[in-house]
């Protein structure tokens, strides 16, 4: 593939949604034109800071009005406050997800990856996904130490992917150490495994679970964005040195 | 079983958020974004018998955008124009740096897209804000997927002109 064609097919590579073959083309010369790839970064960049523009929000009168006329808690008096409006929706999605994790998880013996899904999940409903919210790296990291056994460093990924914090989890009965990253909407959750670990890439139900093996370590980043963010995600952390 | 009202809260209302915010993007004010976005709620609400797929979001943002693009001709007189391209264009003429890209100001990026005409502002709005796949996109603005991907190629080309005299 030419200079010219993989800069005309630069926009949709950006966003996962070339054919396979295409993909990897552009991938392959990506990796070997200096110039290209700096055109890449620049556009990841650019798309970075058109995702970094904060939302417009509606008002609060906007949020009651459509609580009251549709909510089935009409009867109830009008909401006062937005914080009504996120418990209300929070407490809907809670529900589905619980009632999914159930299904999933309590029929059949747990998998590894089903482990990682479920405690996703959880850390969502929770809304516990943070032990230490910071996206220093000089501070997660060392709040691990003497709690896990591995030593990860949680890089942080901005704008595409920022840092969260981080959270100890428990999978298959040992302590682990999960970043938790940001994505639009959706968070990343990566855990950090020791080799020993059993896992392959797939999915559940909606959610993505990429796993790589790097430094003795393995890897395994879990959310409900789609696969091709994943992908970049994966990229992004391997390309870090300290 | 759930209640006809609980599954309308559910697939649709969750995304009352989502409607401001494309409403915002098409309209430019907060005021007709909110009345837009109460309108299409509203007819999503009185149609909701006949939706029939898993996707709430996309089918509510089809709604959105027709009640925009309504506002928006009742406003101007004249109808908004849809742009046909079949071409995908580089993003970049010369190859800006990536860090000067990132040190941009959120406000004059919001500005850029703000003052992309609709065609092009719609598909940025859809991929950067609401995350939809081109198949998504193609669903709410009624084109094909090619279109979406030659349309996003060339939004993406005109922020980068409009924002590289800023950067530079």
């Amino acid at each position: 593939m030419t200079c010219p064609e993989v800069r005309r097919w630069l926009s949709p590579y950006l966003d996962g949604e070339l054919d396979l073959a295409t993909d990897d083309q552009v991938r392959t010369h990506l990796r070997e034109c200096a110039d290209c790839q700096a055109q890449y970064e620049s556009a990841l960049a650019l798309r970075g800071s058109v995702r970094a523009v904060p939302s417009f929000e509606p008002s609060a009168e906007f949020r009651d009005k459509m609580l009251n006329r549709f909510s089935t808690d009409s009867q109830a008096a009008p909401a006062k406050s937005v914080n009504r409006f996120s418990t209300l929706w929070g407490f809907v999605a809670g529900v589905a997800v619980c009632t999914l994790a159930f299904v999933l998880f309590f029929g059949a013996r747990p998998s590894l990856r089903g482990e990682l899904v479920a405690s996703h999940m959880r850390a969502q409903l929770a809304n516990h996904m943070l032990d230490v919210p910071s996206s220093d790296r000089h501070t997660v990291k060392p709040w691990f130490s003497g709690r896990v056994q591995t030593a990860a460093t949680p890089w942080d990924l901005k704008p595409d992917f920022p840092l969260l914090g981080g959270r100890l989890d428990l999978v298959d009965g040992q302590p682990v150490e999960v970043f938790v990253y940001g994505h639009g909407a959706h968070t990343i959750d990566l855990f950090v495994l020791p080799s020993s670990a059993k896992l392959g890439d797939s999915s559940i139900r909606g959610f993505h679970v990429r796993t790589w093996v790097q430094d003795g370590l393995i890897y395994a980043a879990v959310s409900d964005v789609d696969e091709p963010q994943l992908v970049r995600f994966e990229e992004l952390y391997q390309a870090q040195k300290p | 079983m759930r209640s006809e009202r609980e599954q309308f809260e559910w697939h649709v209302l969750r995304h009352a958020d989502a409607a401001y915010g494309l409403a915002r993007w098409l309209v430019g004010n907060d005021g007709d974004a909110e009345d837009v976005a109460q309108e299409a709620i509203m007819k999503a609400y009185q149609a909701f018998s006949k939706f029939r797929g898993t996707d709430g979001k996309a089918w509510l943002l089809t709604i959105v955008r027709n009640q925009s693009f309504r506002h928006l001709e009742r406003r101007r007189a004249r109808a908004v124009e849809p742009l046909e391209e079949d071409l995908l264009v580089p993003i970049f003429e010369e190859t800006p740096e990536a860090a000067l890209i990132r040190a941009l100001d959120a406000e004059r990026v919001r500005k850029a897209v703000e003052e992309l005409p609709e065609a092009y502002r719609e598909v940025i709005v859809l991929r950067e804000f609401e995350d939809m796949s081109y198949a998504e996109i193609a669903g709410v603005i009624g084109s094909p997927p090619g279109t979406v991907m030659s349309r996003l190629s060339r939004a993406r080309a005109m922020l980068a002109k409009s924002l590289a005299e800023v950067a530079r």
